[in-house]
């Protein structure tokens, strides 16, 4: 809804308890967690506590940016803000204890907020950590923060075997070539393994809702299929889409006043308009890809000389929300404000499945650039992760999307409130 | 021309280059806190139509008192303080509620960086011209009551009886008819939505055939020849350059070396230097011409010499690539030019301007260049003079791959330019040898 009519969108910003937990999690696994791991005995109250004080430091440089986010927006942060944290991050790593640090080996590597990008698919994706065993072993966590059981649910066994496509192609170039993978969903009261390799009529299930999702992106309005039935009930947009549902249908019965209808029409124009500027944002990624595949390091030095990459990057410095890069040579290509994606080029790993960040140029000095990232804990994360990697920067684009649609679904409400008489 | 406005509801101002705009806009918005005690949201597309808006403000009011009136904020990196503007930039939610005015850029004006129970009585959009529709709409959601707006979007209870319903036709009857009172600025001619969709209109085009519309004809910007010559080439129907400007000319200190001479003649308004310098495609889009790009920074150097620093000169081109070459070889030779795209040029001007024109091969395919909306502001920005670098042949024969309707057809309108130049008394002239060392 939020995507394609603008609909529901949820606060800017950091704004839940999850996601608090999700970057606590996603610095202190990477972070402090593999030395614990190492020296592990067993899954006791005490190991879970010393675990639990690793992250706090993590916690309350988390803590102090929602602090000043809230303070930014003249709001307070909730009292019980903390004392939820501490809760769910208790469970978590309880859960996580006991069913995967216990049963499996410490990681050689781990990388957390691992966004991925399978563009000849159109499947793009975040995992929350990927563990990699160097033998061709890896395992995917996909953290639950809500309270919600630990059993096959059916869109977290549909999100994480999403992300296990993107994994599967990271280390194999084939998304359907599962070998060495392992999910695991961490939830507060335990852990859930998804059936890997899934079934062939599954895997084609996520391939089918991708390519469903991609058709209602593009516009291109296809049939609707309808959810399964106990869906609605939990679903967030529950009173947005029956406002469309009623609306539509009674435009159809042509029961609408002629005014409301077409300001309805002209607002659905738009919602094309957008969408199909949407498309657009990718362009860089298909043309990089594309040069890469094709002609590999000529295609690369290809896109060099023409501007739309730059390679001997490297990480020096993290300050803040800012990386500091350093050059080998005369920055030529970008400025001040552009929107940037810095890959690790790591070997025989597809460009855009490498450790990444994305950010703004907030100064280009000579062969020094400086980018600013989403977040303090952004950035530290991004330094821990690329910091030993060449780094390639190419042009990233802003998702306009949201703030375009937004005001289309406002007031289509609005207009309809005031123009359809009940 | 403002007063009107001030009766609320919503009108667009259609303004060609110079004549005030974003001055009446900034005017408008003083005189409704002044005399109707508003508080008056400000955007503009860009950052620098944006900063217009404050630089203006402060030129109505007074630096102090702007400062206690007014509010920029948005992204950080956007606006700088400065004595002579020192409108404070801000986060902070209780400053931007406590302020009357408050400035922002279009894209900025969202729940991110405005206080959610904020809500304004009026609402002026500069730039319009380069908006799409659903930009246009960004801002207006301000001027919605904002319980309502709760409701709408957070409560998400869509189906409460209307409390006072409308029995308006459209879209915008819709707005006016609930209040609301906003100022569309903009240029059709100036600018053009960036869309997928070919045959897409901006916001002005759809807010000037729907509301009280007016446009100014008389520019404080381009003196007489310039102003016809712009008035021709985009057919404003009688734009003219105010008596108190119509002779500002170049005002020349030292006398330029000999081969910079007839280029640089003050009393040429216009003048337009052939090179033939053969262009480098850049990126999936963008373009560079290295030895237009020389040209450039030789001719602004000249300038500053000759005027002693005392004049303020842009470099324009229709091309990333081609600015950035152009802002490479200005470093390189020391002096600190203003360079620009034709995007980020809207809204800007200068004592000087210099024009790249950027395409040159063999094909004669002049391409983006000869869109009326690019060409039109790349030669309105100056005040005092014009300088206009590229190939003669390019601008004459040049032809475009794909036609669209601000090209309007194979040929585009680069061709009615090198027309009108030539009606005007400006002939091109070849370019020196130290123009392109």
């Amino acid at each position: 809804m939020h995507h394609v009519l603008g609909a529901g969108a949820s606060e800017e910003g950091l704004s839940s308890i999850g996601l608090a937990a999700h970057e606590v999690l996603g610095l202190g696994i990477m972070d402090s967690i593999p030395s614990v791991w190492r020296d592990l005995d067993d899954a006791s109250g005490e190991t879970a506590a010393e675990l639990l004080a690793l992250l706090e430091p993590i916690k309350q440089k988390v803590l102090d940016n929602y602090r000043k986010w809230y303070r930014n927006r003249d709001l307070q942060l909730p009292n019980d803000f903390e004392a939820n944290l501490n809760h769910v991050l208790h469970d978590l790593m309880v859960s996580f204890l006991s069913k995967i640090m216990v049963a499996h080996p410490p990681p050689r590597r781990v990388l957390t907020e691992l966004a991925i990008t399978n563009v000849r698919k159109q499947h793009e994706g975040r995992l929350d950590v990927l563990l990699e065993y160097g033998d061709g072993r890896y395992l995917i966590i996909d953290w639950k923060t809500s309270p919600e059981p630990a059993h096959s649910y059916g869109y977290n066994h549909m999100q994480v075997l999403s992300n296990a496509l993107l994994a599967n192609y990271r280390y194999h170039q084939r998304e359907e070539d599962f070998s060495g993978c392992k999910a695991a969903v961490v939830h507060c009261d335990g852990v859930f393994w998804p059936r890997i390799p899934p079934t062939p009529a599954t895997i084609r299930k996520v391939q089918d809702a991708r390519a469903y999702i991609l058709e209602c992106l593009t516009g291109r309005g296809p049939p609707a299929e309808a959810p399964y039935w106990a869906q609605c009930v939990a679903c967030p947009d529950q009173r947005n889409c029956e406002f469309y549902k009623r609306y539509t249908m009674l435009d159809r019965e042509g029961a609408l006043p002629r005014s409301y209808s077409d300001i309805r029409r002209l607002l659905f124009r738009r919602r094309t308009v957008v969408l199909e500027e949407r498309a657009n944002i990718h362009v860089d990624k298909f043309v990089v890809d594309y040069a890469v595949s094709q002609s590999g390091e000529q295609g690369l030095s290809a896109l060099e000389d023409v501007g739309i990459v730059e390679r001997g990057y490297s990480l020096k410095n993290v300050q803040d929300e800012f990386l500091i890069l350093q050059r080998h040579r005369h920055i030529g290509v970008f400025e001040k404000r552009n929107p940037v994606r810095l890959i690790g080029i790591e070997p025989n790993v597809p460009l855009f499945a490498c450790i990444n960040a994305r950010g703004n140029i907030h100064e280009v000095k000579d062969s020094s650039m400086t980018v600013r990232v989403s977040s303090t804990i952004a950035a530290e994360r991004a330094f821990r992760q690329l910091q030993d990697l060449p780094i390639l920067v190419t042009r990233d684009n802003v998702d306009l999307t949201a703030r375009e649609l937004e005001p289309l679904h406002f007031f289509d409400v609005f207009a309809a409130e005031k123009l359809v008489p009940w | 021309m403002i007063r009107w406005r001030l009766s609320g509801g919503l009108g667009t101002l259609i303004g060609p280059p110079g004549v005030g705009k974003t001055k009446a806009g900034a005017g408008e918005s003083v005189l409704a806190h002044e005399e109707n005690g508003e508080k008056v949201l400000l955007v503009a597309y860009t950052n620098s139509a944006a900063n217009e808006f404050c630089r203006e403000i402060c030129e109505f009011l007074g630096p102090e008192r702007a400062k206690e009136v007014a509010i920029r904020t948005g992204q950080l990196e956007g606006y700088q303080p400065t004595p002579q503007c020192p409108i404070e930039f801000t986060l902070d939610p209780s400053k931007i509620r406590q302020k009357p005015i408050v400035v922002t850029t279009t894209l900025s004006a969202t729940r991110k960086y405005l206080p959610r129970d904020i809500m304004f009585d009026r609402v002026i959009e500069d730039e319009t011209g380069i908006e799409r529709l659903e930009h246009m709409l960004i801002p207006l959601v301000y001027c919605i009551d904002s319980a309502v707006r709760r409701r709408i979007l957070r409560e998400r209870d869509p189906f409460s009886l209307a409390e006072r319903p409308s029995g308006a036709q459209n879209l915008l009857g819709l707005l006016e008819d609930y209040d609301v009172t906003a100022t569309f600025i903009g240029d059709p001619k100036q600018s053009k939505p960036i869309s997928p969709v070919s045959y897409d209109y901006s916001a002005i085009a759809y807010t000037a055939s729907r509301t009280r519309t007016e446009t100014l004809k008389t520019t404080y910007r381009l003196p007489y020849n310039l102003d016809n010559i712009v008035d021709q080439f985009a057919d404003y129907g009688g734009l003219r350059a105010h008596s108190s400007i119509v002779n500002r000319r170049l005002r020349v200190i030292k006398r330029p070396e000999r081969a910079f001479m007839e280029l640089l003649d003050p009393d040429q308004v216009v003048s337009y230097v052939n090179v033939e310098g053969q262009e480098q495609k850049q990126g999936i889009s963008s373009c560079s011409n290295p030895a237009e790009a020389k040209a450039v920074v030789n001719l602004a150097t000249q300038l500053y010499r000759c005027t002693e620093g005392q004049v303020s000169i842009m470099a324009i081109a229709k091309y990333k690539a081609q600015r950035r070459l152009i802002s490479e070889y200005a470093k390189h030779a020391g002096i600190s030019l203003d360079s620009r795209t034709t995007t980020g040029a809207l809204g800007a001007q200068a004592d000087v301007t210099i024009f790249s024109q950027t395409r040159c091969n063999s094909d004669l395919e002049i391409g983006g260049v000869a869109v009326l909306q690019d060409l039109n502001v790349a030669i309105s920005r100056a005040r005092s003079k014009l300088l206009i670098v590229g190939s003669w042949n390019m601008l004459e024969r040049g032809w475009v791959a794909l036609p669209t309707p601000q090209t309007r057809g194979w040929r585009g309108v680069a061709w009615k330019l090198a027309r009108l130049l030539e009606k005007h008394g400006v002939a091109p002239v070849e370019a020196p040898d130290q123009l392109i060392r």
